[in-house]
């Protein structure tokens, strides 16, 4: 059993006292140093999770543990300061929350916030837009000036120059072209190698599948399934009444199970995974993975 | 949100009030401004008072909103009462330093003065309460309509007004979210002193203002590509009908008047 990053202990919340509750005894656990997916549709409590994650809204009942730290009802916003700096949030369309003169000066708010002297801000901050693969050319330009894409690093780095212990992404790659999805996708990998624990809010199952180490489905703030994302796939009557599509490549090799073409012991979860299931069907053996 | 009641926030409901034409509650409130300023002794302020309490009544909003929409006014209201009675000479005079005294005559006159303040404030609340601000706009534009001929752009104006209210809880919500993707980024909005946290609304203003400026020109180009030409006749999907309750508010505005003036007069 690996340690846990966040635990939610039966955690409610509603936006207004007689309101109905946008989460809804939420009991669940984020393991340390995975990548943990969060899907559901629009409405059924991501975002809340997420900003209660992060200690921007305090629960109404129940309690839950962020590194370490405990979140009550009766938690004080000071308190939650702390917490504000230890997790990295990444909210949708982050480009927004620009600001700052230069590209430099706008991913070290977040440094200089910590505390840190303009020197270390600095070094964090170039770390963080080398990671990104913003080049140094645009370092000294105005934010706004940038296209949509190297905004949109641009404001991850600013999270990422914070050096989060938990990082939560909120759709990273919503509205971003083809590429620019890969390169973050690759990015989100290479922070997952580095033992970064992960919170990726995402509608795209292909990234469920290439990604997550666990997944978390939400429906009308509660909490539907919790487990690894083959245990999900593998289970299509359920993705329906969640209204939740399969990844390409389970659904590919899904039909070619039906039509009696192939047989898998395990479902690929990934094109790469069906491809190596299907060469080694029609070569034998001799195929290496 | 719904805990915290502003002055001029819509409230929604069914009563009487709420259904009575914009048109009328508009001009009925600036009528009842001018009463207001006509009325100087106490009957004739009673008898504002209970036509206020009446509409109040007819409202089903509960005083007690009306009461957190005045509040944090009152403290302009009592400073310029202190000074109405400081300044204001005749009558009995109860205390003097120098040439500030405190009179018989001050004291009611600042007595009238809370009294007006209070009574303009909550008729217009009561507009405001009870009429959706797409109401107000078109209130207002039926009723600046004659300024047509004299080539004021009337449904242009009406449409940014429309067009700025749709927007206010859109950029309110955004506010949220900026602030909070700024806290997130270890921005502390709480503590420090005044001014530091003037300046710490800096990254919240720049990307609201950006996201306004682009917003606009989005809206724009959308409304050209829908053919939106500003000089054009517009026809109205909301249209304003006159009912039989809005000629009853009317008659009873007018009785009112009467009375206020008999009052005033006849004695």
């Amino acid at each position: 059993m690996v340690e846990a990053a966040v635990s939610y202990q039966g955690v409610t919340f509603r936006y207004h006292e007689a309101g109905a509750a946008a989460l809804q005894d939420f009991t669940a656990t984020v393991p340390k140093g995975r990548l943990t997916a969060v899907i559901g549709h629009t409405g059924s409590g991501k975002s809340t999770l997420m900003q209660l994650t992060d200690g921007l809204l305090t629960p109404t009942a129940g309690q839950l543990e962020v590194l370490g730290q405990v979140i009550t009802p009766r938690t004080k916003n000071k308190a939650l300061h702390q917490l504000h700096r230890q997790v990295g949030f990444v909210f949708q369309f982050p480009e927004h929350q620009l600001f700052a003169e230069t590209v430099l000066a706008d991913v070290m708010f977040g440094p200089l916030n910590l505390g840190q002297t303009p020197a270390q801000a600095k070094q964090a901050a170039h770390q963080a837009l080398v990671q990104l693969g913003v080049g140094e050319a645009l370092w000294q330009r105005s934010p706004f000036e940038l296209s949509g894409g190297q905004q949109r690093r641009v404001a991850i780095a600013g999270v990422l120059a914070m050096r989060p212990q938990l990082l939560i992404l909120d759709e990273p790659t919503a509205g971003v072209d083809p590429d620019g999805q890969r390169e973050l996708l690759a990015l989100v990998e290479r922070l997952k190698g580095q033992g970064l624990t992960i919170l990726l809010i995402t509608h795209q199952m292909e990234q469920v599948a290439q990604l997550a180490d666990t997944v978390l489905v939400l429906a009308h703030g509660q909490l539907q399934f919790s487990g690894q994302p083959r245990a999900l796939f593998a289970q299509p009557e359920f993705l329906t009444t969640q209204q939740l599509a399969l990844p390409a490549a389970v659904a590919f090799a899904k039909q070619l199970q039906t039509a009696g073409i192939s047989q898998f012991n395990q479902l690929p979860l990934t094109l790469d995974e069906l491809a190596h299931a299907l060469a080694r069907q029609l070569k034998g053996d001799h195929h290496e993975q | 949100m719904n805990n915290k009641v502003l002055f001029g926030m819509y409230l929604p409901g069914n009563s009487l009030m709420h259904r009575l034409d914009p048109r009328l509650k508009l001009v009925g409130c600036f009528w009842f401004v001018i009463l207001v300023f006509f009325a100087r002794t106490w009957w004739t302020n009673l008898l504002l008072i209970g036509a206020l309490g009446l509409v109040i009544w007819l409202s089903q909003v509960k005083f007690s909103k009306y009461w957190a929409g005045i509040r944090p006014l009152m403290w302009i209201i009592l400073f310029t009462a202190v000074i109405q009675a400081l300044f204001s000479s005749g009558g009995q005079v109860y205390w003097h330093w120098g040439w500030l005294a405190v009179t018989s005559a001050g004291v009611a006159q600042a007595g009238f003065l809370v009294l007006r303040f209070f009574l303009i404030i909550t008729s217009s609340t009561v507009v405001t309460v009870t009429t959706t601000p797409l109401q107000l706009a078109d209130a207002l534009e039926a009723l600046m309509k004659p300024l047509k001929y004299l080539r004021v752009p009337v449904s242009q104006l009406a449409m940014m007004v429309s067009i700025a209210l749709r927007f206010v809880p859109t950029i309110m919500d955004e506010v949220g979210l900026i602030m909070n993707a700024q806290r997130a980024r270890g921005m502390d909005f709480s503590s420090g002193s005044l001014f530091t946290r003037a300046k710490r609304l800096v990254p919240v203003m720049i990307p609201l203002f950006v996201a306004a400026f682009k917003r606009a020109e989005e809206l724009a180009v959308a409304m050209e590509a829908r053919g939106y030409d500003p000089n054009q006749a517009r026809t109205k999907f909301r249209q304003l009908h006159w009912q039989r309750h809005d000629t009853w508010g009317t008659v009873v505005w007018g009785l009112l008047t009467v009375a206020l003036v008999a009052l005033r007069f006849v004695k």
